[in-house]
């Protein structure tokens, strides 16, 4: 299983951000989880030391949102509360707020689209022509 | 470190629309004994080199690997390094600047009449045209259609590709070579005639009349370059900075200091731009055919923005939706039923946009989202909600509008419900790749980096040949009028060595 860069306490709650804010991972096989940290790990690694230490920051705050709203880490939230506690991220009056979800958001769009795996599900027909 | 210092006349810096053009045409003074090198940054791509692998290619081509963020973190810029620069990375677009741009811009010299057989020199040289109407694809005539039946001006984009195989995947290189950027044209013409091309080769600063640069080994695979990796000092007569909008002010301040000149680094501008995406009943087919054939400038005037066809990748797609959760995973389910728009802002060059220097000498831009263009951007998303609906989409991505989705009964009530205190800059995503200024052009020293000719106020040996010299946006995709530039400051250099072409 392909490590997260930012150790597992970060990976296992990235992951529930995947699978909360882009549902059809849910159905990824093992390779396709692994790919989808192995292209964040690739992007992550280019990023300086503060941009890694931001993300940390912002899955550490999610979880104090899930604490707080809802009792309990977000992990162990049902997904309705999850999509609550991302809602008020993304839609958040202040913009550093809004920035930083928009940054996680991103990155968890990177790592599911940005598989050729899943190019059959979402109907991606990239035209082939003999040379390719 | 050790330095290897090598001799020229004149040393270009970058090889884009600007540097590659500026090679060309002074190539003839190389058989007049004129040394000439061509520094470029990043590789040589062959076809077989562009895999149209879209993490891949954008990681191979793009600064930042296409994610270069502006200091607020709410503007994507897009700006590539490769010899031939943005030019392999663009949909190959080629519009001639407006005549009351130009006016506008009012730089001396710098008309429609002096700019107009030089834009017709590169629309033969480069093989504009304009493809047959049996070439384009569906999600390109949607667009046009829907623009007739609501009365919207719409033209369409010369582009000047050669055996196009509608690949639709521009943005990430052409795999079989077919748009003529400097790279297929300008850059083989100077080779040809005895320019020397060193890629891989990042000039770092320029000293009086050399360039220090440093020469890295290949990535990616690519070829490397003719030199040994290590640090050169390339001895120039004349120096030409064509490194685009971000690296041409950022050299010029890591060389001469960010005090150095009042209008370095400022007035930059970028036409923000947003994908918008409407989802039809039926297939549509937008991946394959060029993706980039209609533009409306309807509004250009009246409102501020231009609205153009365009067709992305997924994650270049999803990464632009305003959201999360199953409406995004609907939306990207349904690719092939999808229509894109793009839509641009026509900003305008503000002091307080500009590029600086980090610590380590890397460039930072500093945008400002001024209320006009967040206006412009609001109203884009209404016009292109009504032009989705008209073209038959059953419902539309709108940001702005506070749903993830706009449907047809939601079809009056556009202008209503898409408003400006819900466009809100973090959560919507917005980019560009049409990066203009920095060292913006104009007579007078004290608002301008350059002289009308591109050279460089208090330093005659030092001219500037790519889109920073802009000093306003030029309000449409901006490669044939930095060609037009470029071959400008080209002539004035020929005039200031005393030789003419």
């Amino acid at each position: 299983m392909e490590p997260f860069l930012l150790g597992p306490w970060a990976g296992a709650r990235f992951r529930a951000v995947q699978r909360c804010a882009l549902p059809s991972c849910r159905s990824f096989t093992p390779g396709q989880w692994d790919e989808s940290f192995r292209i964040v790990n690739h992007m992550l690694a280019g990023k300086p030391v503060s941009v890694r230490r931001q993300l940390v920051a912002f899955l550490a705050l999610i979880d104090v949102l899930a604490w707080i709203t809802g009792g309990t880490g977000f992990q162990d939230l049902d997904p309705a509360r999850q999509t609550r506690v991302l809602g008020m991220l993304f839609d958040a009056p202040v913009p550093i707020l809004r920035k930083g979800f928009w940054g996680l958001n991103t990155l968890v769009k990177l790592s599911v689209f940005g598989q050729p795996s899943v190019y059959p599900s979402i109907r991606y027909v990239p035209r082939v022509v003999p040379h390719d | 470190m050790t330095e290897t210092i090598l001799d020229f006349d004149v040393v270009i810096i970058g090889s884009g629309a600007g540097g590659g053009t500026v090679a060309k045409e002074l190539a003839p003074l190389v058989r007049d004994g004129c040394r000439i090198a061509l520094l470029e940054w990043g590789g040589r791509f062959r076809g077989e080199d562009n895999t149209r692998d879209e993490l891949g290619m954008a990681d191979k081509y793009y600064f930042d690997g296409g994610g270069f963020q502006t200091r607020g973190m709410d503007l994507t810029l897009a700006f590539a390094k490769a010899l031939g620069g943005s030019t392999t990375v663009y949909t190959g677009t080629s519009i001639k600047a407006p005549r009351e741009v130009l006016e506008a811009w009012a730089v001396p010299g710098v008309t429609a009449e002096d700019l107009e057989p030089r834009f017709q020199k590169y629309i033969l040289e480069n093989n504009v045209h304009l493809n047959d109407r049996a070439e384009l694809n569906e999600n390109n005539l949607l667009f046009e259609a829907a623009c007739r039946r609501l009365g919207w001006r719409v033209e369409q984009f010369p582009v000047n590709t050669r055996g196009c195989e509608g690949l639709a995947t521009c943005n990430l290189g052409c795999s079989n070579l077919a748009k003529q950027g400097t790279a297929a044209v300008q850059i083989p013409l100077a080779e040809s005639r005895g320019v020397e091309v060193f890629t891989f080769c990042r000039a770092d600063r320029i000293e009086d009349h050399d360039v220090v640069a440093d020469v890295i080994p290949p990535t990616h695979g690519l070829e490397a370059s003719r030199l040994a990796p290590g640090r050169y000092r390339f001895r120039a007569g004349r120096i030409v900075l064509a490194g685009g909008a971000v690296n041409s002010p950022a050299l010029l301040m890591r060389s001469f200091g960010e005090a150095w000149h009042p209008a370095l680094g400022r007035y930059f501008t970028c036409h923000p731009a947003m994908i918008l995406a409407g989802v039809h009943p039926r297939p549509v087919h937008g991946a394959s055919g060029h993706p980039k054939s209609f533009y409306c400038d309807e509004f250009m005037r009246s409102q501020g923005f231009l609205l153009e066809t365009c067709m992305y990748f997924p994650f270049t797609l999803a990464k632009s939706l305003t959201g999360f959760g199953a409406d995004v995973d609907d939306l990207m389910s349904r690719f092939d039923h999808l229509q894109l728009i793009l839509s641009l802002a026509i900003d305008h060059a503000e002091a307080r946009n500009r590029i600086t220097l980090d610590a380590r000498g890397e460039p930072v831009v500093d945008y400002h989202f001024s209320e006009p263009v967040l206006d412009a951007l609001v109203s884009s998303v209404r016009a292109s909600a009504k032009l989705l609906f008209e073209a038959g989409a059953e419902k539309v991505h709108a940001p702005g509008s506070g749903r993830f989705y706009l449907h047809r009964g939601d079809r009056d009530q556009v202008d209503r419900l898409v408003t400006r205190s819900r466009f809100k800059p973090g959560q919507v995503t917005l980019s560009a790749a049409h990066l203009m200024g920095g060292c913006r052009m104009g007579e007078d020293p004290a608002l301008a980096v350059t002289g009308p000719r591109g050279r460089v106020h208090g330093r005659d040996h030092l001219y500037v040949a790519d889109a920073s010299l802009f000093p306003d946006s030029v309000g449409i995709n901006p490669y044939l009028t930095i060609m037009a530039l470029a071959d400008r400051v080209a002539e004035g250099i020929r005039e200031d060595m005393g030789r003419r072409a």
